[in-house]
């Protein structure tokens, strides 16, 4: 079944999922609710919560239904809180969801969980799967032991991660010793050693500085081809996306407001730029077309630039005619904004 | 075949976290033998305690000062050996908590034991060896009393870890598991050091099963002072229904695991 | 006017350090749980210290010293409130030393290891009021006798209260040793099982052989348990009067050693640049 559709395999990806291509993960109406108790603050509180407790839920998946096809790159995108790392641990098996079904390489992620893990690989931005005290190489060496692999292939495996990641002056630095950047390259060697068929990853950039997240996403992009390994990714940063898929998913409230092609998710939902000014003197407003005005500060506004009525360059060289510039800075719209104009353009505008 | 392989891969999967938990100890030389010291203390400590009431009483329901001395001994054995070995035995409720069971469930093997061997208190071991000093000299004993001592540490250390499994596992079920769970420990911990003779019936049945403490001190040393086929019996009985309880609670608990999101921030 | 300004300029200064106690005392009440959870085991070391002192009274007939079964419980009880209710700033002050933290501290108009010991005052004061009453009841509870006279319970507050200060320095003294050591754990460890054996914890001072009894004669660490839990349960004015004048010398001689060790330590701070 795998190399059957490869004069499909361009480029650009695999972004069409139809029956041909093998698909990896098959998600449907999954549901997770959780049962949480309504804390209250203070002393007498604590003890009156000894006699009365009130229960509540929290929705944190509404019944959400996804296909992922093999080799392919895919990102769940959403605010804090939308259900995203709550997804990737169902899949991987860690949770049982309230209803529903998913099945991962043929597998029920929390039936099969142990024939599942020896072919799965995991990155936790937030959680390190490393040995803190002990140097990266231990770690592996535990790893090849848990995941069976002969000795000889293990070897073999190792050094090439190594020479990828570039990790190979890290190899017997105890990890504490680290930086984040070199720690997370590692974690990604870890999760690689057993060839694993997919790999999820929940915010594995986040605390990284600009250059070390842009390395890691050039490696990730590069196993995905290289290795034809499919990738699950979640994230709050929506440049993260954009580097590694060419599909998103966009996850708010436990429910999934869109899903399809990133490029569309930019030029459909993103027709705005932020610009943060820094000024020494202000030399006239900023009465330009297609800019309007969002906070006046002491020494700098915020502009935000209509992408439908001029372009960002044309806008950019009036902005800068006004006033002599220290500082300026351009950014996308929130992930927030995004989600909110995907709702008003649906027509339903959820609390 | 398979079961050879089996027991290969699981053989080379122990001696891999005996080999990282005793380089996590050498990392950290200092803290390793500042837990001894500390645990010596508390030994010396209570050793004191008993020497000074046995200058007052000849007899403690039929115990004299080498009795207790052989329960501080063996209650100290034991739980060096289980801490030992299976070093988060304690921590299973703050693990369940704290949503530190996410690594074990994505990697193939049976996160219970993986989660149990993946810490090993190397400390623990100098405290039995401190327990055995204190029965080989303190005590006095033949070879053959010393094995059947050693014996029944083992015995008492299965009953102690597979308790601690099935306890464990409130904190699936209820909020307050984590509170429970240390409430009950400390008591275990506190009463296995008295001789369990002294307290009224009432009590004595709650001390050999909802806080097991004399399975774990009282009976085993009750079997080294006179060895008995009935009490031996009492004990494996006690161990097979609580390692059989606490697996299963603890496998059915799983599925409710909430691996920490519901009380944090991010879901 | 003059002896009414000095007045006034020495009751402010107290009252930073009383505010200190304040806000010590008003915060401890926020751990509810951890509050329970050792009333729980108050309540068992009193049971089995009850249980076993029982079976040794009762083989025992002739009675120890001048102690009966329930009057060596209460004596527990009231030993086991004020341990259970000893400083815990060791951590803190372990911690914000070796951070650099007690930097901000010493920028402060006014006297760091004084502020401390209220500070280590207010939550204790806290933890005796909860854990007293529980400890005595449980007492009342299981020897069905009130041990206890109006004298009695007077003079257990006193030098209950002079214990914790004392337990105070000490602990501080012991944390200050962060400036010069690794860990201060293990010497605080030490301090404990001294508590717990010479201090007379689980056993009153008296039923131990000589030795001990001298050597816990000349030490202070029985002014934190031992002395108070005495004057409680079998007061006498002599004792109390003998008490009061060596746990006075007892706290003047530990303020005096810990001043010097913290101008010591800070003075190596400034030369060192933290």
């Amino acid at each position: 079944m795998t190399g059957t559709n490869s004069a499909i395999n361009t480029d650009l990806g695999i972004f069409c999922y139809n029956s041909v291509m093998e698909k990896v993960i098959e998600v449907r109406n999954l549901r997770k609710t959780y049962v949480s108790k309504k804390k209250k603050e203070g002393f007498l509180n604590g003890f009156k919560s000894f006699f009365k407790t009130e229960y509540f839920d929290i929705e944190a998946l509404k019944g959400i239904s996804l296909d992922v096809s093999e080799g392919e790159s895919l990102a769940l995108i959403g605010p804090n809180g939308a259900g995203k790392s709550t997804t990737i641990k169902i899949l991987t098996g860690i949770l049982y969801p309230t209803s529903g079904t998913a099945n991962v390489l043929g597998l029920v992620p929390w039936k099969d969980r142990v024939k599942l893990a020896y072919q799965i690989g995991v990155v936790f931005g937030q959680r390190s799967q490393l040995w803190y005290h002990l140097p990266p190489i231990d770690s592996f060496s535990l790893f090849s032991k848990i995941y069976e692999l002969e000795e000889k292939s293990y070897r073999k495996r190792l050094n090439k991660l190594v020479e990828i990641f570039e990790i190979e002056e890290y190899l017997n630095v105890p990890v504490r010793k680290l930086s984040l950047g070199e720690r997370m390259r590692c974690e990604f060697v870890l999760s690689l050693l057993h060839n694993p068929k997919i790999l999820f990853l929940d915010e594995p950039t986040i605390g990284l500085d600009v250059v070390a997240k842009s390395k890691a996403r050039d490696l990730i992009k590069r196993i995905n081809k290289e290795e034809r390994v499919t990738v699950f990714l979640s994230s709050h940063d929506t440049l993260d996306i954009e580097s590694l898929s060419k599909r998103v998913l966009v996850l708010n409230n436990g429910s999934i407001v869109y899903q399809g092609d990133i490029n569309t998710l930019k030029h459909g939902y993103m027709k705005k730029k932020i610009i943060d000014l820094k000024l020494k003197e202000l030399k006239g407003d900023f009465d330009i077309k297609g800019v309007s005005v969002l906070k006046r500060k002491d020494y700098g506004v915020k502009l935000e630039i209509n992408l439908e009525e001029v372009t960002q360059d044309e806008a950019v060289s009036e902005i800068i005619k006004r006033g002599e510039i220290l500082d300026i800075t351009i950014e996308d719209p929130s992930l927030e904004e995004v989600i909110k104009a995907i709702y008003e353009e649906k027509g339903n505008l959820e609390v | 075949m398979e079961v050879r392989r089996k027991l290969h891969w699981n053989r080379v999967f122990f001696l891999e976290y005996l080999k990282i938990n005793f380089l996590t100890a050498m990392e950290y030389k200092a803290s390793f033998f500042m837990q001894v010291f500390g645990m010596l203390l508390n030994d010396a400590a209570l050793l004191f305690f008993w020497w000074a009431i046995f200058r007052r009483a000849d007899v403690i329901k039929g115990w004299n000062m080498q009795d207790v001395f052989t329960l501080y001994a063996l209650v100290t054995v034991s739980f060096g050996l289980a801490t030992g070995i299976f070093g988060n035995v304690f921590m299973i409720p703050s693990m369940i908590v704290k949503g530190e069971l996410d690594f074990y469930l994505t990697l193939p093997k049976s996160p219970l034991l993986h989660l149990l061997i993946s810490r090993m208190s190397f400390s623990a071991w100098g405290d039995m060896l401190f327990g055995f000093l204190i029965y080989i000299f303190l005590v006095g004993t033949s070879l053959q009393g010393f094995l059947l001592f050693f014996f029944m540490t083992v015995l008492s250390a299965l009953i102690l870890v597979s308790f601690l499994i099935a306890l464990s596992s409130i904190t699936f079920y209820l909020e307050s598991g984590e509170n429970v769970f240390g409430d009950v420990a400390n008591a275990l911990i506190t009463f296995s050091l008295y001789p369990s003779s002294i307290f009224p019936s009432g009590i004595k049945i709650i001390l050999y099963t909802l806080i097991p403490a004399a399975l774990i001190g009282y009976v085993p040393v009750s079997i080294v002072k006179n060895f008995s086929l009935k009490e031996l019996l009492v004990l494996i009985i006690a161990l097979v229904i609580l390692a059989v309880a606490g697996v299963m609670l603890f496998n059915r608990g799983l599925k409710r695991y909430s691996s920490g999101s519901v009380f944090g921030p991010k879901i | 006017m003059k002896k009414k300004g000095i007045w006034r300029y020495n009751l402010r200064k107290i009252q930073k350090y009383l505010e200190v106690m304040k806000i010590s005392f008003l915060s401890s009440s926020s751990y509810s749980r951890d509050v329970l959870g050792s009333l729980i085991f108050l309540f068992l070391i009193l049971f089995i210290m009850f249980s076993l002192w029982r079976v040794i009274f009762s083989s025992n007939g002739s009675g120890l010293a001048h102690f009966t079964l329930s009057k060596m419980l209460w004596y527990v009880a009231s030993t086991e409130a004020l341990m259970l209710s000893g400083s815990k700033l060791r951590v803190r002050i372990d911690s914000e030393i070796r951070s650099g933290n007690i930097a901000n501290f010493l920028v402060k108009p006014f006297f760091y290891p004084l502020f401390l010991v209220f500070d280590s005052l207010g939550s204790s004061i806290f933890s005796l009021i909860i854990r007293l009453p529980v400890a005595f009841t449980v007492a009342l509870f299981f020897t069905l006798r009130l041990e206890l006279t109006i004298n009695g319970f007077l003079s257990y507050v006193i030098l209950g209260f002079l214990g914790l200060v004392l337990d105070a320095l000490i602990t501080i003294f012991i944390g200050f040793f962060a400036f010069f050591i690794e860990d201060t754990a293990p010497v605080y460890w030490i301090y404990n099982k001294m508590l717990f054996t010479i201090g007379g914890l689980l056993i009153p001072v008296d039923i131990m052989p000589e030795i001990i009894k001298k050597v816990s004669y000349y030490l202070p660490f029985r002014f934190v348990l031992y002395n108070p839990a005495i004057s409680c349960v079998n007061f006498s004015l002599n004792f109390f009067i003998a008490s009061l004048v060596g746990v006075s010398i007892s706290i003047l001689v530990m303020l005096f050693l810990t001043s010097m060790e913290f101008s010591v330590a800070s003075r190596r701070l400034s030369i060192n640049g933290g």
